[in-house]
């Protein structure tokens, strides 16, 4: 595995619990996307699996580098790009990543070319010689991109690498990442609360929140987990009589909502609405996607919040 | 303890280039560096000499109970002459003591509490570098940089001491083992001691502003024995400068090695 993590708890000096009995493997090579809100504790697991905080429980391990005793090995094979690790303003692009490929043990010529590269692929070659302090935010966030990859890792985390970015910043940055998973056989995970995004990059998905990790898998396995089915959602005037007895949700005055088993289910639910005399204006079965997922389990952990 | 390898090796050099690179392109930090070392080395030596030439009684007459001490000391020496060895090798050893203190201090609430304002110093973490390692480098960093800035200062205040000594007295005198022994011996263990003084309270403060305040607790023993020296209540001599740098180093090896021991990441962040 390239990161296996067994019963990780973080508890600060001030009592604030922001990580709980954490277990998750992730294969190499996987695109992971840890989903959760901020304070969520996706930052902490990040710090956390890099041995910059130390766990108050349970372990970790990437690539079988223990995270407690071995994180100079892990930084050797570790990009990590966080919003709480700022470049150096008054250094210029160039001498950012020369000073990392520095710490890194890279050889000067080594640093040179692969700065030459990474600055190419994320488009930031002219802006090279600028001090950073002049850099647009979606600029310093491609830097450090630039800066968590300069080493080669073989796991890359990075927490909302696109939030800032224009669409064909972020389209380049997407196509980079995907590049990497498939083609070189990084494992990358990918904290965000920008859901869509996450669903449209990563294979493989983890659901964080106040510290807990509520699920993971793949879209497909979380749907199984939890027995979410399709929803049908028709439009008619007078569908509201109908949505007690169909265990539906009535909306927005003329909208109907109702839970199905699969597609096959649907014809036989027309079939009766119809019957039933009621006006269906328009009928559209709806897949469970990761946001509705995402929420859905979340307001399992907290019905009275979801029900406020 | 570290080994001189551990010290300086190729990561240790990058560290320190950055931190060098920053102080130059932070103004913050590269004003008081160089306006502080420009008064006390080469503005006010240059008004005494000034003041002399044009006889000035005031200053004369400032540090009368230094100035018969000397005398007494010195009973071939003109009145002119007595005021300048009270202010070369008396006074101005202390003051001098500013500029490393003023650099280090400047230099240090740059690298280690600057890096945690500006949110850089986890970045840091992610590398293949111990706590340790990055600590030790920019001690490394910090200490080249204001002992560099020192040695300049150093020079360039022998160049005008002794240049107004030619014009007034037509001869030379600077350097001597008083300040040889200040420079050399003095000055880096004072700097080491700032240092340690700003990695103790990177832990503590969260600004380069309230960082700098912290230098205050060096600033005040240097200012309080100026004026133990220009009352005369103290007699500044090559001993008493071996035994001061030598409880200096004392106290280094002891607030470094304690210091650096007990870093912690967690609140650094």
């Amino acid at each position: 595995m390239a990161i296996q993590v067994r019963g990780l708890g973080k508890t600060f000096a001030n009592g604030a619990a922001a990580l709980q009995d954490i277990d998750l493997e992730v294969a190499p090579g996987t695109l992971f996307g840890l989903l959760g809100p901020n304070g969520a504790g996706k930052t902490t697991m990040v710090r956390v699996l890099n041995g910059v905080l130390t766990a108050s429980a349970g372990s970790a391990r990437i690539f079988g580098h223990d995270v407690a005793t071995d994180s100079i090995a892990i930084h050797r094979i570790c990009g990590v790009m966080t919003e709480t690790a700022a470049p150096y303003e008054n250094l210029t692009g160039a001498e950012n990543l020369e000073l990392f490929g520095g710490l890194h043990g890279l050889a000067r010529a080594e640093v040179v070319a692969r700065s030459d590269e990474l600055l190419r692929a994320l488009d930031l070659a002219e802006h090279r010689a600028k001090q950073v302090k002049h850099y647009s935010t979606g600029m310093k966030r491609r830097l450090l991109i630039a800066r968590a990859l300069l080493h080669r890792p073989q796991v890359l985390y990075l927490d909302e690498p696109t939030s800032g970015l224009d669409p064909e910043a972020a389209l380049q940055v997407n196509q980079l990442l995907g590049q990497l998973a498939r083609r070189d056989g990084v494992t990358v995970l990918l904290c965000t609360h920008q859901l869509k995004y996450a669903e449209s990059l990563c294979t493989h998905f983890g659901f964080l929140d106040r510290g807990r990790l509520l699920a993971t898998g793949t879209l497909a396995e979380l749907l199984l987990q939890h027995q979410e089915a399709p929803v049908l959602d028709l439009r008619g005037p007078n569908l509201h009589t109908y949505a007690e007895a169909l265990g539906g949700t009535w909306q927005d005055h003329d909208r109907l909502s109702l839970p199905v088993q699969s597609e096959t289910e649907v014809p036989a639910v027309l079939r009766r609405l119809l019957g039933d005399g009621a006006e269906v204006y328009e009928a559209r079965l709806r897949q469970w996607s990761l946001e509705d997922l995402y929420f859905a389990v979340v307001a399992k952990q907290h019905p009275a919040a979801s029900g406020e | 303890m570290a080994g001189p390898r551990d010290w300086l090796g190729p990561a240790e050099r990058a560290m320190l280039i950055k931190d060098a690179r920053q102080a130059v392109g932070d103004k913050r930090i590269l004003v008081p560096m160089l306006v502080v070392p420009a008064l006390l080395v080469v503005l006010v030596p240059v008004l005494m000499f000034v003041g002399l030439h044009l006889g000035s009684e005031q200053m004369q007459h400032s540090a009368s109970g230094l100035l018969k001490k000397i005398a007494e000391l010195h009973p071939g020496f003109g009145r002119s002459q007595v005021v300048v060895e009270m202010v070369v090798n008396y006074l101005y050893p202390a003051q001098f003591l500013l500029v490393p203190v003023m650099a280090a201090s400047v230099m240090a609430a740059s690298s280690f509490v600057g890096e945690k304002e500006h949110k850089t110093f986890e970045s840091l973490l992610y590398t293949p570098m111990t706590v340790g390692q990055l600590y030790r480098a920019k001690v490394l960093g910090t200490f080249v940089v204001a002992y560099a800035i020192a040695l300049v200062s150093f020079v360039v205040f022998g160049v005008v001491i002794d240049l107004g000594s030619y014009l007034e007295f037509g001869t030379l005198i600077f350097p001597n083992p008083r300040w040889l022994l200040l420079i050399f011996w003095v000055t880096p263990a004072i700097t080491v001691l700032c240092i340690a003084l700003m990695v103790w309270v990177s832990a503590r403060a969260q600004s380069f502003q309230e960082a700098q305040q912290w230098s205050l607790f060096l600033v005040l023993p240097i200012v309080l024995s100026m004026i133990a020296q220009t009352s005369g209540a103290v007699m500044l001599n090559e001993w008493l400068l071996l035994a001061f740098g030598a409880a200096l180093y004392v106290v280094d090896f002891l607030v470094l090695g304690r210091v650096l021991r007990r870093v912690q990441p967690e609140k650094l962040l």
